[in-house]
């Protein structure tokens, strides 16, 4: 190994944190949540693996209880979850609000991460440029 | 299941992780722990029969493993978050004492070990008690340095670029999993049936891997702006890459100083 595979190494470094940076700011115009339940014999089966939805055994394991989906000027989607008679399931609704306000609160602290995380490297380039 | 475990894997694939320390900075979780639990059971067996060796990148897994006592597990949980909160105060405290690190005076001036260490590094790198090798007894091996450097860059790219997935198990039993996009998007799927108490312990291990990663995230703009800077004014050629590892430890000394300024203070008598 050598100085110039680890500048290689901090380059790629940093194209992608760019592109993260670049995609952030696109992915972060909607938030969705997503809440599903799955028998109980069924969810060790699930660790570790990729939960891909267009995967056919695993579309039969989960079943998706409720969605949510907010853009950036607040406009929402919501999907409820009804029970056999049509009755909003409180237990499954109840689950899902609350992630979705986890999932609120995650976006902020990001935002906050991200601005940062800029600064700081603004920071560090003017003091080498200066 | 009577004693809780937090375990994170998927970083001992790194190519050059052996030249860092398998520990989390911020001492909550274990890195790359043999696992135990019938979610990890079932885990790597997946891997094991899908994935042909280097196919697939396999992300990050953060797994809570709580003990059967809902009470001690929601315990266990709360101090943890707690602890990940104090660390996030001390990394902002050692970017501090980086930035008001003094280059003009002699490390013995400087009262800190860590800034004392920090210091005999650069001067070291500065003047010519650098070799390529490992050969040669009391320089410091170039060739050690980029390992460590490249190793913890790598380590960093991989927290960037993956989700987080949490997996959670209470007394042995899995209950819930959880994955959370980098722009915060959550899948969550919950076993049929799990009870108000497991719901709350999966949602503290959620904010729990969250607070984790914000603060590595924030160790990554600690440690890549303090070398930046540290390179410039110490003059060190190279140093923005050359000091990574060094400011790195430096951080870490830091944290450790502190945790244990705060034992001591807690300890009675």
């Amino acid at each position: 190994m050598a100085e110039s595979d680890l500048r290689l190494a901090i380059e790629k470094f940093a194209k992608d944190l760019a592109a993260k940076a670049e995609s952030f700011v696109e992915d972060i115009s909607t938030l969705e949540v997503r809440t599903f339940t799955t028998p109980s014999a069924e969810i060790a089966t699930l660790a570790g693996g990729e939960l891909d939805l267009a995967d056919p055994t695993l579309a039969r394991q989960l079943q998706l209880r409720a969605y949510t989906k907010i853009d950036f000027d607040c406009d929402t989607t919501i999907c409820l979850p009804v029970d056999n008679n049509d009755q909003v399931d409180r237990s499954v609704w109840d689950m899902h609000q609350t992630m979705v306000m986890q999932a609120l609160k995650t976006r902020e602290s990001m935002l906050k991460s991200m601005g940062t995380a800029l600064t700081s490297a603004l920071d560090a380039l003017q003091r080498v440029a200066g | 299941m009577t004693v809780s475990r937090f375990t994170l894997t998927g970083l001992s694939v790194l190519e050059g992780a052996a030249a860092l320390p398998a520990d989390d900075l911020l001492g909550i979780w274990e890195l790359n722990a043999p696992q135990t639990t019938a979610f990890a059971a079932v885990a790597e067996d997946a891997v094991a029969t899908s994935s042909p060796a280097g196919a697939v990148e396999p992300g990050l897994i953060w797994r809570a493993e709580l003990p059967a006592s809902r009470g001690e597990a929601k315990s266990e949980l709360e101090a943890r978050l707690a602890a990940a909160r104090v660390r996030q105060a001390y990394l902002e405290a050692a970017e501090k004492r980086l930035s008001d690190l003094q280059m003009g005076l002699g490390y013995s001036a400087q009262t800190a070990d860590a800034e004392s260490a920090l210091l005999a590094e650069v001067m070291a790198l500065r003047g010519s008690a650098v070799a390529y090798g490992a050969g040669d007894a009391g320089a410091i091996s170039l060739l050690h340095l980029y390992e460590q450097c490249e190793a913890l860059v790598a380590r960093f790219r991989r927290l960037v670029q993956h989700y987080a997935r949490v997996e959670t198990s209470v007394g042995g039993q899995p209950v819930a999993l959880t994955i959370v996009d980098w722009s915060g998007d959550h899948s969550v799927t919950w076993q049929d049936g799990i009870g108000p108490l497991d719901m709350a312990l999966h949602m503290d291990s959620v904010r729990l891997v969250l607070a984790t990663r914000q603060a590595w995230l924030r160790l990554i703009s600690v440690v890549a702006s303090g070398a930046l800077s540290l390179s410039v004014k110490a003059s060190v050629p190279g140093g923005q890459f050359l000091l990574f590892p060094a400011v790195y430890r430096f951080v870490r000394d830091v944290l450790a100083e502190l945790e244990q300024v705060q034992v001591n203070q807690e300890a009675p008598g």
